[in-house]
């Protein structure tokens, strides 16, 4: 029995989600999209119509972030309905069954639901060592990936380790782990990076699936564009006072209490994109740079790495170690010219006035090769 | 062709007896290119390090010091784009010495200008390599300045229409962010306007040092349009055509 | 003779791996392996102190702020830096909050299923169950209709066929005990639970811009600046009223929800008060300054030690005193396996020597997790809201002691009832309870201060590297949700050279030392009874009764 009998208006109404509820969900999740509006009908009936695929979320090398989010967003019924939108049979964190039951479970979904389930994965997969730093029932985290992941319709790496690797994959990476896509190279992966991710993208990047039977348009890394495709910078609502050259200077100083910007604080928002400003997070309570402190550019690509040391602005060069700013670099290319060419310019005026004595030696000689 | 007698710098015994002769080099859309392109690029990096780091700040309320910056960079990006498109042009459309051919060290001659030039600025050899346009070393350095402005054009069209987001420029830039993170291009961008500094240096002092050398009133030159050679040293870039 | 396996353990965070051997219905020897390493503590080598505390934040997003926390505090320790007030005040909040939700979840979310059958409800009359909840509580859903409606969603999920997240639960297992209008009530308070926690976690998302993963600390104190006239300061009174507003919900749904829901349970398996003890060793580091960090005699939750489950002493705590064993753990260390490095001289260098995997069971024999096993003195010690709350009851603590008195009376129990699975549930209920009746007069504090013109919110006197020695050593203590957080820092040249974190769960679930002693687990699961070992339900309630977070445990 692949897909759940029964439309999903049933299902909502099973579960107690209102039309008004389910009504409000479907535009917020248009809006998120950044569907024109014409299109909330074709969500709305889409949705009322889709069969309930099944779900299973993998979790490897990760701290569950993602699963929170998931869980603690209070977006409206976000959680609720997406747990309505499919048939979640597998999910470590808030699963019933375990043990021999929650092997069983995920077996029984790999084998009669092949080619039709939604794979979820959080965290990075190990390689290094025979992929020892992460094994479940016995398994190594590759192999169960490998084989949940091969079955599936669609594939969904939630939060920046199960994208690229993320904090467990960055220097010296003890463990060789890698992204989701890097693991399992045959498969097509939908990453949505963050860390976590914000599950409100999550939500909609679901139910964009559930309507047009495909993933929304997505980005050289196969992120969505809708979320991954706008700089926070110009979303962000401090972007007045950075134009103005109203700045944090220090912390708890009186710009940071006029919540001016906080770029020289080492804020990444000039460097990343997200949609964080505009759909906010926990129910669209706040985001970061709200609460006053920089971005980090949680959702860009091996952000660690690349966006670190997070209180200095960019850009650093990668490779330099922790300290060298791209700055010093550029000062330090300038400097040793000048020098070089104080130098020259030393060593060219002992050549003038050496050169008189031996003009006449000189010119014995051609003054260029031809004549 | 005006001819004038011409004494500046060292000259050698042979040649200073020579007649000079003044000749037209640089014509108007190569001088203008020249210096709006230098200009804008002293304007460009003014506006440029303030935004990567806003060290004059402003406390009161209704100061835009910031966006007046970006909006300075924008406008003079233009301008800056423009007098590049236009020496673009002139690598086709120009005279002899302009043409694109002089930005390469390509074929016997030029090559053994290049290397000739390179002994000279090492010390090995005494006399710079005569040319009447630019030096091929020069000229191979111009080219990679001109790829430099052209990857900053393009990184900077990039960054730019992050915010316009307008479909024809996207046309021309909107590949880029899709290959390298907008967080490189701006390292990129950043760090090619210390390369433009640090050329700077080498040329003017070039510039003055060899005009010095060859007495040509090479630095007069770029404002001009004019430099000045003795008979023999034309005859001789004209058997190389 | 049967040795069971669990794995995965689930209904928790992370990959744990619970091994038994069962004889005569009973578990006579267990073996408790987390199977998932990162390396968390080589990762931030070489990195920038300050910011070492967004890493360490990521080794757990269940317990989210508590590493990010220790991580300051470490820093801060070792450069020798005071937090302003108001950084103090914010970070109590932000804790308390977090112990809230944690602790909510945990009993609705990750425990209640060990006790409630959810097909149990099917059977029950929404009557009936309405008339049990009025009598537990004035929560106000408890109407008969509200209770059929649940009880209709339940039926219609089952008659789907298609389970969810309830698809191969133990239902219908003998050591299920609870009528079916328990089993109903309690299904109901599951849903409300989830949509409880979630909009009580925007306090989190005030005070630290998001959950999980807040991002408003600093060494030095917090980006939360105040302003009572800034529309656009992080915390102003229009921010304040909201944060009292949620914190106030927190109170009506652990004293009309949560409390009662945790007594009528118990009620009904009082034996799983003899059944879970401990190694009887309890230590709890303190939480909640309410003044200077190192006053430690003025933190709300006290700091000290119970030993051999004797409550009429409290020992006071040496964090030198800790120390960690890799005896059977997949380490080396440079020194040797046998004895125990303490954590300002720790070393993390993974070696697995298990079996290869697929495999069916460990090597017990040798080593056989990627925990490493932390002891004090060589003591074994239990560490988490049942430590807590026994610290503060022998320590005289007067509000946790009337709080514990009236639970023990409840339930005629002395108070050696608590050493017990049942004891951590109800600790956890209470502790609970004991946060969400102070949380909002912490936030109210704040205001005053506010108000008063005190809107220091950060210490930058040491914010610049330049300023620092040339090598300083911390620690940073916190009281996490699941118990006593450690983090060591040694800082070189203003860069971090060696780092080493000792985390509840590695307390309470760290495999056997050089000398053989069981970590708590392994103790609290011996003569376990087993009804059924194909469905070790009963292994899954003492291990759940201390919450485990194995992503924290190893790091
Ligand atoms: C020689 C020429 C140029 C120089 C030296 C220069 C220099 C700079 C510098 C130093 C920055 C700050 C970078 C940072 O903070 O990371 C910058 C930013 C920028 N430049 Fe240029 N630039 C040049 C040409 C251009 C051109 C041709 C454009 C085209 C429109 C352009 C558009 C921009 C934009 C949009 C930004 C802002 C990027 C942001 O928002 O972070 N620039 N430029
Ligand atoms: C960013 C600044 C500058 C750039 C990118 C630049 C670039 C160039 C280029 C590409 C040429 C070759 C002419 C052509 O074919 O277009 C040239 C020639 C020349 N430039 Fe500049 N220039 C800069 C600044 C200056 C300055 C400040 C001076 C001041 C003395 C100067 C003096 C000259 C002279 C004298 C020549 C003629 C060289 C010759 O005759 O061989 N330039 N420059
Ligand atoms: N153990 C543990 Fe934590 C807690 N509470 C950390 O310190 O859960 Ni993730
Ligand atoms: S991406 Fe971040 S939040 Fe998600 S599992 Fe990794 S560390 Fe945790
Ligand atoms: S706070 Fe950050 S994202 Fe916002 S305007 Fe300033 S630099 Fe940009
Ligand atoms: S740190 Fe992450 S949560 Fe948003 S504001 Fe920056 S992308
Ligand atoms: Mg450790």
């Amino acid at each position: 029995m692949p897909l759940l009998k029964g439309t999903l208006a049933e299902a909502l109404k099973v579960r107690g989600v209102s039309r008004r509820e389910f009504a409000k969900f479907c535009s917020t999740m248009v809006a998120t999209l950044a569907l024109p509006p014409q299109y909330l009908a074709a969500v709305a009936d889409a949705l009322q119509r889709a069969d309930r695929p099944v779900l299973v979320w993998l979790e490897f090398q990760d701290c569950a972030g993602n699963t929170e989010s998931m869980l603690r967003s209070s977006n409206p019924p976000v959680a609720d309905v997406v747990l309505n939108l499919l048939s979640w049979e597998y999910h470590e964190t808030i699963m019933a069954g375990a043990g021999k039951q929650a092997e069983a479970a995920l077996k029984r979904v790999v084998q009669q639901d092949a080619g039709k389930y939604i794979a979820v994965v959080e965290g990075a997969i190990p390689t290094a060592d025979g992929g020892v730093y992460c094994t479940i029932a016995g398994r190594t985290a590759l192999d169960i990936a490998t084989e949940v992941c091969t079955h599936a319709a669609a594939c969904i790496a939630v939060g920046a380790c199960a994208w690229d690797g993320g904090l467990v994959r960055s220097n010296p990476n003890p463990t060789g782990a890698v992204g989701l896509q890097e693991a399992v190279p045959g498969v097509k992966v939908v990453n949505l990076g963050g860390c976590p991710h914000n599950v409100a993208n999550t939500a909609a990047v679901l139910v964009h699936y559930l309507t047009f039977h495909e993933m929304p348009a997505l980005d050289q890394y196969n992120r969505p564009l809708f979320a991954y495709g706008r700089l926070i910078h110009d979303q962000c609502e401090r972007r007045a006072h950075y134009d103005a050259g109203q700045f944090v200077e220090e912390w708890g100083d009186e710009g940071s209490r006029k919540g001016w910007c906080l770029y020289k604080m080492g804020c990444k928002g000039p460097d990343a994109t997200y949609n964080c400003p505009t759909v906010r997070w926990n129910g669209g309570t706040s985001w970061p740079v709200k609460s006053g402190h920089g971005c980090i550019a949680c959702a860009s690509h091996r952000f660690w790495d690349a966006m670190s040391p997070f209180y200095k602005p960019l850009p650093k060069v990668p490779g330099f170690g922790v300290d060298v700013a791209a700055e010093e670099i550029g000062w330090g290319v300038v400097g040793g010219v000048a020098a070089l060419t104080a130098a020259h310019a030393v060593g060219s005026v002992i050549r003038a006035k050496k050169g008189n004595g031996d003009i006449q030696k000189e010119e014995t000689k051609p003054a260029s090769p031809q004549s | 062709m005006t001819t004038v007698t011409h004494s500046i710098g060292r000259t050698s015994p042979s040649e200073a007896e020579e007649k000079l002769v003044r000749v037209y080099i640089w014509e108007w859309p190569v001088r203008i290119a020249h210096w709006v392109i230098f200009l804008s690029i002293v304007v460009l990096s003014f506006t440029g390090y303030y935004m990567y780091a806003p060290f004059i700040t402003s406390r009161g309320s209704g100061a835009f010091l910031m966006g007046e910056m970006r909006f300075i960079h924008e406008v003079t990006a233009f301008v800056f784009v423009a007098a590049f498109l236009l020496r673009v042009y002139w690598f086709f459309k120009g005279n002899k010495w302009a043409r694109w051919r002089q930005f390469l060290p390509i074929g016997r001659y030029q090559w053994q200008g290049f290397i000739g030039q390179l002994q000279y600025y090492l010390f090995v050899r005494r006399k710079p390599e005569f040319r009447m346009g630019h030096n091929p070393l020069a000229g191979a350095t111009y080219s990679m300045i001109f790829a430099l402005m052209l990857i900053e054009i393009l990184t900077g069209l990039a960054l730019y229409n992050r915010i316009l987001g307008s479909k024809v420029l996207g046309f021309f830039v909107g590949w880029l962010p899709m290959l390298i993170s907008i967080r490189y291009l701006r390292e990129i961008h950043f760090l090619i306007m210390f390369a433009f500094g640090a050329f700077v240096i080498h040329h003017v002092y070039s510039a003055v040092l060899i005009g010095i050398e060859e007495r040509s009133g090479l630095v007069g030159g770029i404002f001009s349009g004019y430099k000045f050679f003795s008979e023999s040293r034309i005859k001789e870039d004209a058997s190389h055509e | 003779m049967a040795r069971i396996v669990v794995d995965p353990v689930t209904r928790i965070e992370g990959h744990l791996r619970i091994e038994a051997q069962v004889e005569g219905g009973k578990i006579s020897d267990a073996w408790s392996s987390g199977t998932m390493f990162r390396g968390i503590e080589l990762i931030v080598r070489n990195r920038d102190p300050r910011e070492v505390w967004l890493w360490t934040q990521r080794i757990c997003a269940v317990c989210t702020m508590v590493h990010a926390l220790a991580s300051v505090r470490a820093v801060e320790n070792a450069l020798g830096i005071e937090v302003p007030n108001n950084a103090r005040l914010v970070r109590n909040i932000i804790s308390a909050s977090q112990y809230i939700q944690d602790h909510v979840v945990h009993f609705y979310h990750l425990h209640a299923l060990d006790w409630v059958d959810i097909t149990g409800a099917l059977k029950a009359d929404p009557a009936k169950t309405s008339q049990l909840a009025q009598s537990l509580s004035a929560w106000p859903k408890s109407s008969t209709a509200y209770f059929k409606g649940v009880q209709d969603r339940v039926k219609a999920l089952v008659e789907s066929r298609q389970l969810s997240l309830f698809t191969s639960g133990y239902w219908g297992h003998p050591a299920y005990r609870l009528p079916p209008e328990a089993d109903l009530m309690a299904v109901a308070h599951y849903l409300e639970a989830l949509e409880f926690q979630r909009e009580f976690i925007r306090i989190h998302a005030v005070l630290g811009g998001k959950n999980p993963h807040l991002q408003s600390y600093l060494v030095g104190g917090m980006t939360t600046s105040l302003d009572p006239n800034e529309p656009q300061a992080p915390l102003n009174p229009e921010r304040l009223d909201f944060l009292v507003q949620v914190a106030q919900t927190a109170k009506t749904f652990v004293d009309q929800v949560l409390i009662p829901d945790v007594l009528a349970v118990a009620g009904f398996y009082q034996d799983w008060f003899a059944l879970g003890e401990g190694p009887g060793n309890y230590l709890s580091y303190g939480a909640f300054p309410q003044g200077g960090i190192k006053d430690t005699a003025r933190y709300f939750l006290p700091q000290g030690i119970i030993l051999n489950n004797d409550i009429s002493k409290v020992y006071p705590v040496d964090p030198g005193k800790v120390a960690e064993y890799v005896t059977r753990s997949w380490y080396e260390y440079a020194g040797g396996d046998q004895a125990a490095k303490p954590p300002s001289e720790g070393e993390t260098n993974p070696k697995y020597s298990g079996p290869k995997p697929p495999y069916e069971f460990l090597d017990v024999d040798k080593k056989y997790s990627w925990l490493k096993a932390p002891r004090y003195e060589d003591r074994v010690m239990e560490v988490g809201p049942l430590s807590r709350m026994l610290v503060a009851y022998a320590s005289g603590q007067p509000e946790v002691k009337a709080m514990v008195d009236g639970v023990l009376a409840k339930f005629k129990a002395p108070p050696t009832a608590l050493f017990s699975t049942l004891g951590r549930i109800a600790a956890r209920a209470l502790e609970t309870q004991l946060l969400s009746n102070h949380i909002v007069g912490w936030i109210e504090e704040l205001r005053a201060n506010m108000n008063s013109g005190d809107l220091r919110i950060h210490n930058g006197e040491k914010w610049d590297p330049s300023t620092w020695p040339s090598s300083a050593r911390g620690y940073g203590l916190f009281e996490a949700p699941r118990g006593s957080l450690g983090h060591w820092a040694e800082i070189e040249n203003t860069l971090v050279k060696n780092y080493q974190i000792v985390v509840p769960t590695t307390w309470n679930a760290g495999p056997r030392d050089a000398k053989g002693q069981r970590g708590p687990y392994e103790t609290a699961l011996l003569k376990t009874p087993v009804a059924d070992p194909e469905r070790p339900l009963e292994i899954l309630r003492t291990v759940h009764s201390f919450d485990p977070c194995l992503a924290c445990a190893v790091h």
